[in-house]
């Protein structure tokens, strides 16, 4: 072992400009797919983030086929027991009831549809940033049963019923009970998401009214929650057990077209990352061929001494690996380095922001995820010496006669 | 009778060269006895060096067999060839084939790296033949740094230091002065008579067949003469 360490070391001191050369592809080609990496899934990281934090959560639960069939009957019920015990899992950072109701919004003679949501004000605010987007007036307060009832517009309604703030509307829809679901709500805040869906149709009232009005007392629609972080999610939905009607949907299957998004995304930095590695592989194997070529006599002597073909493999991989360990060692450390740049200086997307849903991410840091880090640099160390196979057993093949004569 | 420690059997080997089909070898029978001393002596392309490569298992006859210390070689994997090749015989290059990254030092223990010999036993086994050969104080140096003729001393001391039973050597005093020569020659044939160890050589040179107790003479590939003295 210890020939194969030194005499690969040595070697490759022997050709100084054409190891420089290979050494600076693996290292450039290290150094672009851990930046590469680690700026993908850095976005992919503030995409969710951004996009579950605005309004869907990074889970929900839903009863029966809710999800896929939204109605009033649908609920969850005494939820509160539920809550609770959301609330004391440490996995869990917050969750928030909601009721979700459609019905009529008017305004002296204008009337238009809208999707009312009653949410609790202080626990929504906990687990969404919904309350930020409250362009006029003021989010939701918990107040007291004689207070006028509190109704924020989404700006597209508030256009439409050309409502402003302190304007009293009334809602008429259906009740869970059977009954006509109609109450007047006073205008207190004008949010502006930027989501074109919520905006053009959601109004927000708080939970205990909406359960008064549409007769749903201790009964909700919907769990929206945060979990720790984002990769729990997951093994979140897998350790909770909840009753056999209640459904948990990580962020994935609750916003389908991000997580097919992102999974596009990732197919295509793959593929980047395979050229990349493409590139380093030849390289490697465009040295090594060069190097056995230029020494067969002296493999062939080695031989005549009595290295076995295995060793001779060895010997000939053991230069591939000391240039590979070099180039994506340091090629790691500078994208690490890289990485770490990004997280104090982000990088600054442009004019054209990355958009999904109304959020927009204005510029991008990278992070230095097992897959920047650790996956793809061992897949780069592993590509190099399967490289370098090749011409090891071309060595180990000839005769050594044959390899003398030839050197 | 004696083993041979090598025995040829109509030992054919046949190049294409440009087309044209060279006779290396034309069927050579010889019978190499334990502790030998002999040359094999014959002009430029009548196939000594070839006749070494293929009793050394660094090539393969193209028919015939070559049977070393009872084993016949067409019967050995590469791996047990090398292994034979590092267990029981030295090899002398003419052009000395030292390996460039190593030292003087490193070169000649590199048989007993392969052999897992002691690192210790290694190095004071390997220095005191450095120093036997006249290069003491050159062993820490890479062969570009030391003349032909001590490449050629690193070469012999790297054959010997693992004491092999059969030492294969073309023309192993081509290139080193006649005093050289003769005192490397000395320690071969010391090594002969103290460990019965057996040498070829190939040779042009009379110093060397002077001294040995037979020669064998090669001619287009054949055996033109076999003198035991």
């Amino acid at each position: 072992m210890r020939e194969v360490v030194t005499i690969g070391l040595r070697n490759l001191a022997r050709r100084r400009a054409r190891t420089a050369l290979t050494l600076g592809m693996i290292f450039f080609g290290t150094l672009l797919i851990v930046f590469g990496v680690g700026l993908g899934e850095g976005t992919y990281a503030d995409l969710i983030e951004l996009a579950t934090r605005s309004w869907a959560g990074h889970f929900q639960i839903t009863a029966d086929d809710y999800q896929d069939k939204p109605s009033l009957f649908t609920t969850i019920d005494d939820y509160t027991p539920l809550l609770t015990e959301l609330e004391q899992n440490e996995e869990v950072a917050a969750v928030a009831p909601r009721v979700e109701s459609a019905g009529l919004l008017a305004l002296g003679n204008r009337t238009t549809g809208v999707l009312a949501t009653g949410v609790d004000p202080i626990k929504e605010n906990k687990v969404t940033t919904v309350a930020k987007t409250v362009r006029e007036g003021e989010w939701l307060r918990a107040g007291g049963e004689d207070e006028a009832l509190p109704i924020i517009l989404g700006s597209g309604v508030a256009k439409r019923l050309r409502a402003k703030l302190g304007d009293e509307v009334s809602f008429v829809g259906q009740a869970a009970d059977g009954s006509i679901a109609a109450d007047l709500f006073t205008v207190t805040g004008i949010m502006n998401s930027g989501m074109l869906e919520v905006d053009s149709a959601a109004v927000m009232i708080r939970l205990d009214d909406a359960q008064e009005l549409l007769s749903l007392k201790g009964r909700i629609h919907k769990i929206v929650g945060i979990s720790t972080s984002i990769s729990l999610v997951d093994e979140l939905g897998s350790s909770l057990k909840l009753p056999g009607n209640l459904h948990y949907r990580g962020w994935k299957a609750v916003m389908p077209q991000l997580a097919q998004t992102i999974k596009s995304d990732r197919a295509g930095l793959w593929l980047f990352n395979l050229i990349l590695l493409a590139v380093v592989a030849l390289g490697v194997t465009n040295t090594i061929s060069m190097a056995v070529i230029e020494r067969s006599r002296e493999l062939g002597v080695m031989s005549a001494l009595g290295t076995t073909p295995a060793r001779l493999v060895g010997i000939v991989l053991g230069e591939a690996a000391w240039l590979s360990i070099i180039g994506v060692g340091a090629g790691l450390a500078a994208g690490i380095g890289v990485n770490l740049l990004t997280l104090k200086w982000e990088i600054p997307i442009g004019s054209e922001p990355i958009s999904y849903g109304g959020i927009e991410i204005a510029s991008m840091h990278a992070t230095n995820t097992v897959e920047a880090v650790i996956y793809w640099p061992a897949i780069i160390l592993l590509f190099a010496l399967i490289a370098a196979l090749p011409p090891a057993i071309r060595t180990a093949r000839m005769r050594p006669a044959e390899a003398i004569r030839e050197g | 009778m004696t083993e041979p420690v090598a025995k040829l059997i109509d030992v054919k080997k046949y190049y294409k060269l440009r087309g044209e089909t060279v006779k290396a070898l034309d069927g050579v029978t010889l019978n190499i006895a334990p502790a030998s001393f002999m040359t094999v002596a014959g002009p430029s392309g009548s196939g000594k060096s070839t006749l070494l490569n293929l009793i050394g298992a660094l090539d393969t006859p193209t028919s015939g067999e070559v049977i070393v210390n009872g084993k016949n070689l067409a019967h050995l994997t590469g791996t047990e060839q090398a292994m034979m090749r590092r267990d029981h015989i030295g090899l002398i290059f003419q052009s000395y084939n030292l390996i460039p990254v190593l030292t003087a030092l490193e070169n000649v223990e590199y048989v007993m790296l392969l052999q897992g010999v002691e690192r210790a036993e290694r190095k004071k086994r390997s220095l005191a033949l450095i120093n036997e050969v006249g290069l003491k104080g050159m062993e820490d140096r890479r062969p570009a740094e030391l003349s032909g003729g001590q490449q050629q001393r690193v070469a012999i001391a790297r054959a010997l230091v693992s004491r092999p039973s059969l030492v294969l050597a073309d023309e192993p005093t081509a290139n080193v002065d006649s005093k050289t020569g003769g005192a490397l020659l000395d320690t071969m044939a010391e090594l002969n008579e103290r460990h019965g160890t057996t040498f070829i050589f190939s040779t042009h040179e009379k110093m060397v067949m002077d001294r040995a107790s037979r020669v064998v003479r090669l001619r287009d590939g054949r055996v033109e003469s076999d003198e035991t003295r």
